[in-house]
């Protein structure tokens, strides 16, 4: 009689622990949707955060925006007849001083 | 008691036990099985939902790789008035955080059914702040919104996005191409008080939205606004508009309207009487036609002459006997006239038409008008002779700075240019808009006197208010009576003042087109839109380092020239 009973015992104890590495399969799936949700969550605040970084640095840089700086300074749109342009010489001559070879 | 008896008696305990447990397991079968499908339906529906997003649409750059058009993600805030715990706390905190008239909220709170719109397009720090205040009722709906990272700039030409579809401008014209994915989203929640998301998973529709560049240079359009808006509030004229294109390309560097509008593009929708800037078709024509030629002189008629009994034509300042040169120089309609009647219908209407008049720009606006040109058939001598100073024909913006375009490159129209090219996010050109010439108008011999004509009118004619010392600059005023829209008469006292001209004169790089539409302080050409031009061509000049050429440094200018045309 001892025989079958434990085999009955063993069989139940088995569809047990079937049932509940099942059921903490779910669970833990569960779980770990959450945690994804989360990161997904953060992962688009911060590309959202970025992306009004990238705005703010936009804005300052309009033409608009650097000239009412420029004008808060005293900056003034210079004339064409105020402006020097210095002409680049190409010369075949190797530099001569050890800081003109630098570079 | 027998042993059989017991036996009896525990059996039927245990049938009455087992009896619910039957009973439970037949409801189980029947709702795990039977059941089975309406009710995993009605589950997916209270705790699955599937939300339909439309994805950022594509971004706007200038041609130097500056943004100027994004999508990014704004909050829409509301209240879910049967939800709210304290309303009256709520709304006090809410109006201080949104920093909105706590009155206005509490108005609208009142005028609301249930769900009540409380402020759109919150940014992400405001949104955070909503959020952290945990109020319960208060909704945050995310969506994809447009901003324009450089303000008002260029903001005529991008025109408007609604509902992430675009409504007017680049946006409208490029739509399928910046359109964002659509995509769908299923969700599954939990049961909580929350609904946490447990599981979502996304499909779309597998379009990526592309980036246009725009040939428009950010710089050069900042100019042209700015000098635009000053010389429109100085003059108090109705409408302004500043064109600047590279003429060898036919690339838009700068389209500016003031006062802006977001609906209309105005530069290919909007048509006027050119006036005399039409004057170059004509003497270009006049010359490759050889009707004309530079050693040629006019007599203009002192001032009036009676084309026929009916019409006089009128010169602004009576003159004698005029160059070719000295035609264009001082505008003069009569030999302008003289000219046109010498060159003829057919070689006429046949270089209005190569230089782009009557015909779209191929832009691809919506609202994009051809001009008015009356059919060769139906042109009379008056018209011809009208039609040779820019009366009686109607031009776009567009058109008028594209002939003066071939002009400056040599002799070719080209086709116009607004976008440069086309690319994936990543920056993989897509589409690339080269350069093309539509035809050749006139020879190289015929453009060189051209340039020479309208260099002249810069120097020493009614264009010396565009000249910029140590640059050559060529080009034209306009000043053309606006006709009645109803009744088709001209009116009085009402004009487009214009000028068209580029620079530098031997090597165009720039032209530049100025146009004021009903000035009431100062009316002409001359002294309006040249200086306009004049302040353009400098601060361009200035940022592109261009180098004056020396024997034009210490140029003086001659007798001084009447700038009316």
């Amino acid at each position: 009689m001892t025989k079958p009973r434990s085999l009955k015992y063993a069989a139940l104890l088995s569809a047990g622990t079937i049932f509940f590495i099942f059921a903490w399969g779910n669970v833990q799936a569960t779980r770990l949707g959450y945690n994804i949700e989360e990161l997904r969550k953060e992962i688009a605040n911060l590309e959202t955060g970025n992306n009004y970084l990238k705005k703010e640095i936009q804005t300052f840089m309009s033409p608009e925006r650097l000239q009412a700086e420029a004008v808060k300074i005293g900056l003034v749109y210079p004339e064409p007849d105020s402006i020097v342009l210095l002409e680049e010489k190409a010369t075949d001559k190797p530099a001569k001083g050890w800081l003109a070879r630098l570079f | 008691m027998t042993a059989k008896t017991v036996r009896t008696r525990i059996q039927a305990c245990l049938f009455l036990a087992a009896l619910p447990a039957v009973a439970i397991a037949l409801r189980l079968f029947y709702l795990q099985t039977i059941r089975h499908e309406n009710l995993l339906e009605t589950a997916s529906k209270e705790f699955n939902r599937t939300v339909r997003e439309v994805g950022p649409r594509g971004r706007i750059f200038d041609a130097t790789g500056s943004l100027l058009a994004e999508s990014i993600v704004t909050w829409d805030c509301a209240l879910l008035k049967k939800e709210l715990r304290d309303p009256a706390r709520d709304l006090e905190t809410l109006s201080s955080v949104l920093n909105l008239p706590g009155k206005e909220l509490r108005a609208r709170y009142r005028k609301g059914k249930n769900f009540v719109p409380v402020k759109k397009n919150l940014d992400q720090a405001t949104a955070e702040k909503v959020k952290a205040l945990k109020l319960a009722g208060v909704r945050l709906d995310a969506h994809q919104n447009r901003y324009y990272p450089s303000g008002n700039l260029a903001r005529n030409i991008l025109g408007l996005v609604g509902n992430g579809r675009g409504l007017t401008g680049v946006e409208l014209l490029y739509d399928k191409v910046l359109s964002g994915n659509v995509s769908s989203r299923e969700i599954i929640r939990d049961g909580s008080k929350d609904g946490k998301i447990i599981f979502q998973s996304k499909t779309d529709d597998g379009r990526t939205p592309l980036d246009i560049h725009l040939t428009i240079d950010k710089n050069i359009q900042f100019f042209a606004q700015e000098v635009l808006k000053k010389y429109a509030d100085k003059n108090r004229s109705d409408l302004a508009m500043a064109l600047v294109q590279d003429p060898d390309t036919g690339r838009i560097l700068a389209l500016a309207t003031y006062p802006e509008d977001l609906i209309k593009m105005e530069p290919v929708e909007w048509v006027y009487e050119p006036g005399s800037t039409f004057k170059t078709v004509t003497l270009s024509a006049a010359l490759e036609k050889g009707t004309a030629a530079l050693t040629d002189s006019f007599f203009c008629e002192k001032g009036a002459w009676a084309l026929n009994s009916k019409v006089t034509i009128h010169d602004h300042e009576p003159e004698g006997t005029l160059s070719l040169s000295g035609v264009i120089e001082r505008s003069s309609n009569i030999c302008a006239a003289k000219i046109g009647l010498k060159l003829g219908v057919e070689n006429f209407y046949f270089y209005v038409k190569s230089f782009g008049f009557g015909t779209k720009t191929g832009l691809g606006f919506y609202g994009e008008s051809s001009g008015i040109l009356r059919p060769i058939k139906k042109y009379r001598t008056v018209d011809l002779a009208v039609g040779s100073y820019g009366h009686g024909v109607a031009a776009t913006p567009i058109q008028v700075i594209n002939a003066y375009s071939a002009v400056a490159n040599g002799g070719r129209l080209m086709e116009t240019r607004l976008v440069d090219k086309i690319a994936t996010a990543d920056g993989k050109t897509v589409f690339a808009n080269e350069p093309s010439a539509i035809r050749r108008v006139i020879s190289k011999a015929t453009d060189d006197a051209v340039k020479e004509v309208l260099k002249n009118v810069v120097e020493k004619g009614t264009g010396i208010n565009a000249a910029v010392p140590g640059y050559s600059i060529a080009g034209k005023t306009g000043t053309s009576k606006k006709i009645d829209p109803g009744t088709g008469k001209y009116l009085t006292g009402k004009n487009v003042a214009s000028f068209c001209g580029f620079f530098p004169a031997d090597k165009p790089q720039y032209t530049i087109l100025v146009i004021l539409d009903n000035p009431k302080v100062l009316h002409y050409g001359g002294e309006t839109a040249a200086p306009a031009f004049q302040e353009i061509a400098k601060k361009i000049i200035t940022m592109r380092g261009l180098k004056p050429e020396k024997s034009l440094l210490e140029r003086r200018a001659e007798a001084p020239v009447p700038v009316t045309d």
